[in-house]
């Protein structure tokens, strides 16, 4: 694994503007970036597949856990959801996708850091945008990316679980480009697998007395959304979804996956596995010279503490009110300076593919540039 | 394995396909989603997409598609993202 510095392609924004990637610089800085990117060799790119199965299962494993044992108490999930959680786990209400964020330098175990599991974004980036880059500039190499085809495949399992004229609503923050550009592309690949797609904000969805609605006061019968589960639970409407009448994907199960509590929990299911950091939900000796305080439901990098001897970087945010969790503290790689991330694609339940992020600072957050990758 | 599997579709059509319409096939049939209502014959859903239609064209059958009756109410959720400055996303 190593960082390389490229040419980047004459007129590369148009290139992207023409995928329909228009948000490469956000906040006045590069996001994405073609000046660099990350090498690989194939046996690593088996060893972060590997891991990322072998992570994904885990975690189904603690799923079952946080169900069966009825944990919502210390999931800081309300008990009052229990019942529905439970009921769309056991009848395997169909999942899309998710991204783990790992810890991975070429050399050891890549290290899970947390599982995007409800509303991953820097899909796009991963599936399409630096499959072609690697189509202009390394036409001789691979990558480790087949989150277009599996995608497209994942919808087709929910078309056939779907009543002919099935038809399923996109709801996202439309004036946030990454969310809009995520939305639409999971949408895109719906209707490239044969379902039909309709958008809406995440504000315009109605409930009538029955039904969720769209604008049109159609009942949504799926929905899709980029809309955290923990905080739906808390809002007007989220009583409403305890009523069934609509399908989401994410299911609610995977509220138990984007939850940062997910990381002590599976230390205590799998103490000392190759793949994991000491975690616990408090301060814990176990957690060595070194730990990151994370707010249990936090978002891209808020609120994240990272403490150690002559280590200390902090990010700022509203998150944090439900408690924190602690992991043992885990390097990022630096590269010419730069803290590198793998974010680890799971489509369905399988590995499909990587991005990798990268930051001065060792805290990734959402303006984290992306940086294309290849292996040989 | 999956990494080594090429994208067939976009070297085909390419992400060009991206905010587009793409054609339409129903398929599948098995098992429907275990939503009590769907059995009922319940609550209108809109048809897929046929070529030409763009993706938010929706066509209703009229068999299926009939509005709610009362007007929905709206804004239930969002609130936590719009008074965060969040989007929610990860």
């Amino acid at each position: 694994m190593r960082r390389e510095a490229v040419t980047p392609r004459p007129g590369w924004q148009n290139k992207l503007e023409q995928l329909g990637f228009d948000y490469y610089v956000m906040d006045g800085k590069a996001y994405w970036t073609e000046q660099a990117c990350y090498a690989f060799s194939s046996e690593q790119i088996d060893q972060l597949e590997a891991a990322t199965e072998e992570l994904h299962g885990m975690c189904l494993k603690a799923v079952e856990h946080v169900v069966s044992s009825k944990l919502w108490e210390r999931m800081r999930i309300p008990p009052a959801w229990g019942d529905y959680l439970e009921r769309v786990w056991r009848r395997s209400d169909p999942t899309i996708c998710g991204r783990f964020d790992l810890a991975y330098d070429g050399q050891g175990q890549p290290k899970l850091l947390e599982y995007n599991a409800d509303t991953p974004t820097a899909l796009y980036e991963a599936a399409v945008v630096q499959w072609y880059w690697l189509k202009d500039v390394k036409p001789d190499a691979d990558q480790f990316n087949s989150i277009h085809e599996k995608l497209i495949e994942a919808w087709r399992g929910v078309l056939a679980r779907l009543p002919p004229e099935g038809l399923v609503h996109f709801a996202r923050f439309e004036d946030q480009p990454e969310d809009l550009a995520t939305s639409e592309y999971l949408r895109d690949t719906a209707l490239q697998a044969g379902l039909a797609g309709k958008p809406l904000s995440v504000a315009q969805i109605g409930w009538n007395g029955r039904r969720f609605t769209d604008p049109d006061e159609m009942p949504i019968q799926v929905l899709s959304k980029l809309y955290p589960w923990e905080w739906m639970v808390r809002e007007a409407f989220g009583a409403h979804v305890l009523t069934d009448t609509t399908a989401f994907i994410e299911p609610a199960w995977k509220m138990i996956l984007s939850n940062k509590m997910l990381l002590p929990l599976l230390w205590e299911g799998f103490p000392g596995h190759a793949n994991l950091l000491p975690a616990f939900d408090s301060e814990h000796p176990d957690l060595g010279g070194a730990f990151v305080k994370k707010p249990i439901f936090g978002r891209e990098g808020h609120n994240v503490t990272v403490v150690g001897p002559g280590v200390f970087d902090t990010a700022g945010g509203d998150y944090g009110g439900e408690g924190f969790v602690w992991q043992a503290y885990q390097p990022l790689p630096v590269f010419d300076g730069n803290h590198a991330l793998v974010g680890s694609w799971v489509i369905e339940g399988k590995p499909a593919g990587i991005g990798m992020r990268e930051d001065e600072r060792r805290i990734t957050h959402n303006n984290s540039r992306f940086v294309p990758h290849y292996f040989r | 394995m999956s990494r080594g599997i090429k994208l067939v579709l976009m070297g085909v059509a390419g992400a060009a396909l991206l905010y587009s319409c793409a054609p339409t096939m129903m398929g599948g049939g098995g098992f429907f989603w275990l939503l009590p209502w769907l059995f009922r014959g319940g609550p209108g859903v809109s048809a897929p997409a046929t070529p030409g239609q763009t993706a938010t064209t929706t066509k209703q059958n009229p068999s299926q598609a009939t509005p709610a009756p009362t007007q929905s109410q709206r804004g239930g959720f969002g609130s936590t993202g719009s008074s965060g400055g969040s989007s929610g996303s990860s």
